[in-house]
């Protein structure tokens, strides 16, 4: 090999070795660029999360909710706890049986749960810490007022199973256990839960379809409920089983329209088979039940109306007796100022007398009361109520029904967080 | 018949009040800049235009669902913000304290499975309208950030005659104040 030859190759080989160290570099340039631009990213989505997190924190003096807005979100899921309250003091006259004329007492400790689960699922969940007032001593327990699944299609159609409070009545849709969300401190005659003197189903245990659409006149909503009924005796929901087959059925609609802002009126529709209870003569046989009822609700910026009446119709299979029971109100309110809310409702049950299934708890019987009341908001999310009420109630006595004039005051204190 | 002079007076008192009402004080109109807001969403949403009506609908979450069956995420500006007053005075027409409380009483009743979000601010509304394809935010009027969409209102662009998103926003303080 000649000297010429020999450099020739050297220089080759010292050039290739170069390239290959050059390549070698800028593989590990290109490897240190895209760590570097892997950083950059991190630190870039680490500030996000820091803007997130800070402007989050001052969103958080924002008022954006009522109380301390309890709200979740991890991934999929959405969640909302809310706690309403309420507690007080009343004076009645006549007194309850076996109570005084004036007594403090626990409305209620209400925890609202619910959660959103992707776009079409929720759950739902009503308890409820209430007092049961009778007997020798009053006793407390947690009651699971509502517990539903639900999924929605559309706009048009969602499906519900579980329990829930019944629309039979458009107060216990709006205002369920939230004495807060009430104008007034009680509700009216015909929106009493079973355990509280109602005359109504208040609550269903079951499947509910609805939906809503929106048409040339307005908003119309409907709903269509197959639920357990209503229990042996008129304080039993049967929230968790059914005594008989005989299941509810249960049709609403309603309407908002669009020409009268903040109007909605609609009306219900019911029938069951209330199971005859083994051993008493005089519920041998089951009870056909028949409920109509029509609503109609105001909300402007200082008016609120909100009014109901109701039909029952019970026949008795046992003695084909039909027993026709009406009950109703017209309750108005009238925002003087942000925080207060003079109110006055009229509230009145016209029963037949002998009804097996509403007899043996006195619920046949008539009664009525006028109410004059103002609600003071001490705080977006804190109500005081005073109000007070008179009127007229029938009861048994010794086999007579006598009738006394009645008088009531209350204080409410109410509040949700 | 002789009337009493007293419906005399009050219809002048009335027009007198009028006349002042419809005179703004001197300075105060250069004050009184609206705040305009455009609406805007996901690039695949479908929709182009909302009449104000729908629009209503779907901030009370009386709608929930778009047409494509996509639910609408519906993410509101900071309740203390000029582009919250003016969607609480041109679109839900109430005050903020009964907006919360109507809130409470939809998802009390079941009619609604979560309140809709307030972000805090404009960045964090688009990033979640990009983010989301059922979402639906706003923003003041201005240029279209990339990745989200503008939807006219009532056919109308912000800017144009007629466009239903504008207000002045009331002064601070002044926001639960009845009408």
């Amino acid at each position: 090999m000649t000297t010429p030859r020999l450099l020739s190759a050297l220089l080759l080989s010292a050039a290739l070795l170069e390239a290959a160290d050059d390549t070698e570099r800028m593989n590990r340039l290109e490897q240190e660029n895209a760590e570097l631009r892997r950083r950059v990213e991190v630190l870039e989505g680490g500030q996000g999360g820091l803007e997130m997190a800070i402007e989050g924190l001052l969103a958080e003096g924002g008022d954006e909710g009522l109380g301390l807005n309890l709200t979740t979100r991890r991934g999929p899921v959405k969640a909302m706890l809310q706690v309403f309250g309420d507690v007080g003091f009343s004076f009645d006259d006549p007194p309850p049986a076996d109570r005084s004329h004036t007594s403090f007492f626990l409305g209620g400790l209400n925890l609202f749960f619910t959660a959103q689960i992707g776009e079409h699922l929720s759950i739902l969940s009503e308890t409820v810490f209430k007092t049961s007032v009778g007997g020798m001593t009053d006793t407390g327990a947690f009651d699971q007022e509502r517990l539903s699944a639900t999924w929605t299609f559309s706009d048009l159609l969602y499906v519900k199973l579980g329990l829930d409070h019944g629309p039979v009545s458009r107060w216990n849709h709006l205002y369920h256990h939230g004495r807060w969300l009430e104008t007034t401190i009680d509700r009216p005659f015909l929106a009493r839960f079973e355990g509280a003197g109602g005359i109504l189903p208040m609550h269903n245990s079951g499947l509910e379809a609805g939906g809503r659409v929106r048409t040339p006149i307005g908003r119309v909503e409907y709903v269509l409920i197959v639920s357990n009924g209503r229990g042996r005796t008129a304080t039993d929901p049967q929230k968790y089983s059914d005594r008989n087959d005989g299941k509810a059925v249960e049709f609403g609609v309603s309407l908002a329209p669009d020409a009268l802002e903040g109007i909605e009126f609609g009306f219900h529709f019911r029938v069951d088979d209330i199971p005859e209870i083994p051993g008493d003569v005089a519920r041998a046989r089951s009870i056909r039940e028949l409920i109509g009822s029509l609503f109609v609700q105001y909300h402007g910026d200082r008016f609120e109306v909100i009014a109901e009446f109701v039909h029952i119709e019970n026949r008795d299979r046992l003695s084909a007796v039909d027993f026709g029971h009406n009950s109703g109100y017209v309750q108005v309110a009238y925002r003087l100022r942000p925080e207060w809310l003079p109110y006055m409702r009229f509230d009145a049950r016209s029963m037949d007398v002998g009804d097996p299934y509403y007899m043996p708890l006195g619920r046949d019987l008539d009664r009525w009361e006028t109410l004059f009341g103002v609600r003071y908001d001490a705080a977006a999310n804190v109500a005081i109520k005073l109000e007070f009420g008179f009127g007229r109630g029938e009861r048994r006595a010794s086999g007579l029904i006598l009738t006394d004039t009645l008088f009531r005051l209350g204080l409410q204190v109410s509040w949700v967080f | 018949m002789r009337w009493p002079p007293l419906p005399a007076w009050f219809v002048l008192a009335l027009c007198a009040a009028g006349r002042g009402a419809a005179e703004p004080a001197p300075g105060a109109a250069a004050e009184e800049v609206p705040t305009v807001l455009m609406v805007i969403v996901h690039p695949e949403n479908p929709v182009t235009d909302l009449p104000l009506s729908e629009l209503r609908a779907l901030c009370k979450l009386e709608r929930q669902f778009w047409a494509s069956k996509r639910r609408c995420a519906l993410y509101l500006p900071p309740s203390k913000s000029d582009e919250y007053a003016v969607l609480l005075d041109r679109v839900y027409r109430m005050t903020h304290k009964k907006l919360q409380k109507y809130w409470v009483q939809k998802l009390f009743s079941g009619d609604i499975p979560s309140k809709p979000e307030h972000v805090p601010s404009a960045k964090l509304a688009v990033d979640k309208v990009k983010e989301e394809p059922g979402a639906l935010s706003f923003l003041v009027a201005g240029e279209v950030p990339k990745g989200v969409k503008l939807v006219t209102i009532d056919g109308k662009k912000p800017g144009e005659k007629d466009y239903a998103l504008l207000a002045i926003p009331p002064k601070k303080g002044a926001e639960d104040e009845e009408p």
